[in-house]
């Protein structure tokens, strides 16, 4: 499942890539204003169409039900940039099965995650220890889009931050829901591109402005 | 008597507009009836309002007023703000269900048996 939104350069390599190693690849196509969904469809993706831009976290959910309604057993989340190694899912799979587990979540830092920036690293272990903190979960990666997951532990998940707090709201329910998780070391690659479109410093601000409003909402 | 009045009535529809969200925003909405009850008080028995901010360490009671003003003004923002989150959340909900409505599957050619078609 890859959520996508203007990446009309990386998605064919995407898809191709995840074709090597999965029988069904969707991408959500997040109104891009670009080619994305296209190529996407070329390359031999199913494609959802958001018709405006919600945002990733909306994207990750309407993948979530459409893949639960198509009787899907596993799920797998992708980032689109590139970012990912298509042969990093099988082994997420097979540690999740092997584990009994209902999540596998991709951890850079068990993995190996070269050219990652200084800043980005603090930033990310500062989100680790917030979620150590918020939800109790033992992790060594926080904002990892790469993940696996059962129906079971799809039908758990009901993202309600459209935007990129979402990575913490899954982290959130997955510990709310008591199904068991498991870490697996995955690689990282940090392009020009994919910095370029990944998360910035001043973004934890919104996203932690993002999660208190939603904690005030029922 | 006619300022008392007026301000009884703006903090009245405060509390009606707070009320009405209630349900789904409990925190803030209470928060928000809460300070304007508060305001309602001080505006009727304004001689509280300096023993009250001697008491909270202010020291005026014009100063507790000003205080609790900020106070629901900015609730009223943060209901607002939250109001706007609702409303995208149904427009999201609709948006989902239209993406989900014209999946675009792909179905692979004879010679490439590779994906399912989507059902």
């Amino acid at each position: 499942m890859v959520p996508a939104y203007n990446e009309e350069s990386q998605i064919t390599k995407v898809v191709a890539d995840l074709a090597r190693v999965s029988p069904n690849i969707v991408v959500i196509d997040d109104r891009s204003t670009d080619l994305t969904a296209a190529r996407a469809k070329a390359a031999g993706a199913h494609v959802l169409h958001h018709p405006l831009n919600l945002g990733q976290g909306a994207a990750l959910q309407t993948g979530i039900d459409f893949a639960l309604r198509e009787d899907a057993t596993h799920i797998v989340t992708f980032d689109a940039d590139g970012q990912h190694r298509a042969e990093d899912v099988p082994l997420l799979l097979k540690v999740m099965t092997e584990c009994a587990a209902h999540f596998a979540l991709g951890s850079r830092f068990l993995g190996t995650a070269p050219n990652i920036d200084f800043s980005r690293k603090v930033l990310l272990k500062l989100a680790i220890l917030f979620m150590r903190i918020t939800t109790g979960l033992n992790l060594t990666d926080a904002h990892n889009g790469l993940r696996a997951m059962t129906r079971k532990g799809a039908s758990s998940l009901a993202i309600r931050q459209n935007r990129m707090a979402h990575a913490s709201e899954i982290l959130n329910q997955i510990a709310k829901s008591g199904l068991r998780v498991v870490e697996v070391p995955v690689a990282v690659a940090y392009t020009s591109y994919s910095k370029a479109k990944g998360q910035k410093f001043s973004n934890s601000v919104n996203i932690m402005l993002e999660l208190l409003t939603g904690a005030l909402q029922r | 008597m006619i300022a008392q009045i007026i301000f009884t009535l703006i903090l009245f529809a405060v509390i009606l507009a707070a009320f009405t969200q209630l349900s789904q925003i409990p925190i803030v909405g209470g928060l928000v009836i809460f300070a304007a009850l508060f305001g309602g008080y001080l505006v009727w028995v304004p001689d509280d309002a300096t023993y009250l901010a001697r008491l909270a360490g202010i020291g005026r009671g014009a100063d507790l007023v000003l205080y609790l003003w900020v106070l629901i003004t900015c609730a009223i923002l943060l209901l607002l703000y939250l109001n706007l989150r609702s409303q995208l959340q149904m427009i999201t909900a609709l948006a989902r269900r239209m993406a989900l409505s014209e999946p675009e599957t792909f179905v692979a050619a004879p010679s490439e048996p590779r994906n399912r078609p989507a059902k």
